[in-house]
């Protein structure tokens, strides 16, 4: 009963925070004199828990561990760039991307979806660092230096930022929907015992290339946001390792397989890296380094204790507004 | 014609003795306690600056200076696998962010103390000058390259007899094969275990060594030598066939080199990339 009470709790924060923040978000342009600077950290956020939830669905909705979404984020940036330095529309470009990524990557997720576990990382990664070295020599694209953007061709920065939120609204619509169907409780089942699932007549593999491509379709879009704010790509940078990292993070401060937890776990992170790129400068490595080791230690041996905690609060609300 | 394919065959061999060293302890951890250690690249590397830092700056005989970085990066391990690893082996993602996180405090610590840079062990391993290559037979061999296959193959065949002849060795296969029944036949699992960390360990500080005589390689570097362990790890997969690691390092070199020299040099590094997904969709596919 309790545990029910402590479901619509959940259900009515995600409606609480998300709406009312993204209408925030939505206003605040034209509440500021400058907002250059604005701009520039909301769409930052946004491509963040885009890129988090991308790693999320897959984790969260099939227990494994993908460790190459920097592939599609690369791609994404630089089929972007690529569309646009070609005479179309800033934004139709930016809105194509999640489409042509999706359809990459239907090959790559029927080979994946046939391993598991730790092969199934190494397999996720070794693809994205194959892009990244075929990118790297591509003299069309610039190779090791790099491809710019046209300048003249760029979207608006406030186009970029009013559709980076209601990109963001609609891949979190995406997701609640997901998380709150059926397919989002089969996916919690597959995570869990994925030989159950299986006997219980679920389609795992038909499940397991869903996600992975919906995840793709999501960090593709999130790399066409990042090209279209940096107006420029590498294959060091685009296919960086980094991108995983930070998603992965993200998505576990948050929560693996939740949905609301990155729109809150992001700014904390995004300040966090600010601070100690501030702080440290280029030792700020080894405060990640601390940081992730006490993420993953935290979250398997305290969780139990978390999730009781939370159950406990839930409780007292539950009795203070009766 | 002839003799650049000899000449090929001559480096690759050279270069697959010490990929075979490189992979020696992933290949290791994967096997026996079936983690992914995505900080294996990072210890070699440790190991190797440690010994660098003997040779090149203090000066003290190469092979003294190795055996101090191993001895360091021993008792590293030992007290990495003793706090942590052996508690979360059985949670993957914990594992996973531990040993990246592990990789990343280590390089920023480490970059305190040797700033950004490639490092390069030039000393011989013998204590002597020597030239710096020689010709036989219209082939010419690099005398680092010598020094670093010579070492190589001498731990490798020495990993072999361990694994295949001695009584460690064989409980190290009962425990890869399976951990539980070795533990009711009264095999002592943690000692075991702890033996192999060990001896990872001294493989390890050896082949940081070996790294940067033959390639010269920065901190920060890491992630490619993590690359070619896992190529080679894949590769060789369960149960672990250490003595497979040198044939195995070479066809790699062999692709690389090859590659390299047909087509454009640069995308040789794919070569290996494409091979690891390769062996792992068809060896480890599961459905």
């Amino acid at each position: 009963m309790r545990d029910v009470k402590f479901v619509r709790l959940f259900l009515s924060t995600r409606i609480i925070l998300f709406f009312p923040l993204m209408l925030v978000f939505l206003a605040l342009p034209f509440l500021m004199e400058d907002s250059s600077l604005l701009i520039y950290y909301v769409v930052t956020y946004t491509y963040y828990v885009i890129l988090a939830q991308s790693w999320n669905v897959v984790h969260g909705y099939t227990g494994l561990i993908p460790l190459g979404n920097q592939l599609f984020f690369g791609f994404g940036a630089y089929l972007t760039s690529l569309l646009i330095n070609n005479g179309l529309n800033a934004a139709v470009s930016l809105i194509l991307a999640p489409f042509i990524g999706s359809l990459l990557a239907v090959p790559i997720a029927r080979i994946l979806i046939r391993l598991k576990g730790l092969s199934f990382a190494i397999c996720s990664w070794m693809f994205a660092e194959a892009f990244r070295i075929v990118f790297l020599n591509l003299p069309q694209l610039g190779g090791s230096q790099g491809y710019s953007v046209k300048y003249a061709l760029r979207l608006d920065t406030l186009t970029l930022y009013y559709m980076s939120i209601m990109l963001l609204i609609v891949a979190h619509i995406f997701l609640h929907f997901i998380s709150s169907s059926r397919i989002g409780f089969e996916g919690r089942a597959i995570s869990q015992n994925e030989i159950l699932a299986f006997s219980l007549g679920l389609n795992v593999p038909q499940y397991k290339i869903f996600m992975l491509v919906f995840s793709a379709s999501l960090a593709s879009l999130v790399g066409g946001i990042y090209a279209s704010l940096v107006l420029f790509v590498e294959p060091y940078s685009a296919f960086g390792f980094s991108w995983t990292i930070d998603s992965l993070i993200i998505s576990m401060l948050g929560g693996a397989g939740n949905v609301i937890g990155p729109l809150l776990s992001t700014p904390i992170y995004m300040f966090l890296m600010d601070q100690l790129r501030y702080a440290f400068g280029e030792y700020n490595i080894i405060i990640i380094g601390i940081f992730l080791i006490l993420l993953g230690l935290i979250r398997e041996f305290r969780r139990e204790k978390i999730i009781k905690f939370l159950t406990a609060m839930s409780g007292r609300i539950s009795t203070l507004r009766k | 014609m002839w003799s650049q394919l000899l000449q090929i065959l001559v480096s690759s061999s050279l270069l697959g003795s010490l990929y075979g060293i490189v992979a020696l302890g992933l290949s290791l951890a994967w096997t026996l306690m079936d983690i992914l250690d995505l900080s294996h690249g990072i210890r070699i590397l440790l190991g190797g600056f440690l010994a660098y830092s003997l040779i090149e700056i203090i000066g003290i005989h190469p092979l003294l200076g190795m055996a101090i970085g191993a001895l360091a990066l021993m008792m590293l391990s030992v007290a990495i696998h003793v706090t942590a690893i052996q508690k979360i082996a059985k949670f993957p993602l914990v594992t996973l962010t531990f040993t990246l996180g592990l990789a990343y405090l280590i390089e920023g610590l480490g970059s305190l103390i040797w700033p950004p840079g490639t490092r390069t062990v030039r000393a011989s391993l013998t204590g002597y000058e020597l030239p710096p290559s020689f010709t036989i037979a219209g082939i010419s061999i690099s005398t680092p390259m010598l020094e670093v296959a010579i070492v190589s193959c001498v731990l490798l065949i020495f990993t072999h007899i361990l694994i295949r002849k001695c009584r460690f060795g064989r409980t190290l296969r009962a425990l890869i094969e399976d951990s539980e029944q070795a533990s009711v036949m009264g095999v002592n699992v943690f000692r075991v275990v702890l033996l192999a960390i060990i001896y990872v360990a001294l493989v390890n500080a050896v082949g940081g060594v070996l790294y940067l005589k033959a390639f010269g390689a920065p901190l920060g570097g890491w992630v490619s030598v993590l690359m070619k362990a896992f190529s080679l790890a894949v590769f060789i997969g369960r149960p672990a066939n250490f003595s497979a690691l040198f044939i195995v390092g070479f066809f790699l070199a062999l692709v690389e080199n090859v590659i390299g020299l047909l087509m454009m040099a640069a995308l040789s590094e794919l070569a290996a990339v494409v091979l690891v997904i390769l062996i792992l969709v068809v060896k480890y596919r599961e459905i």
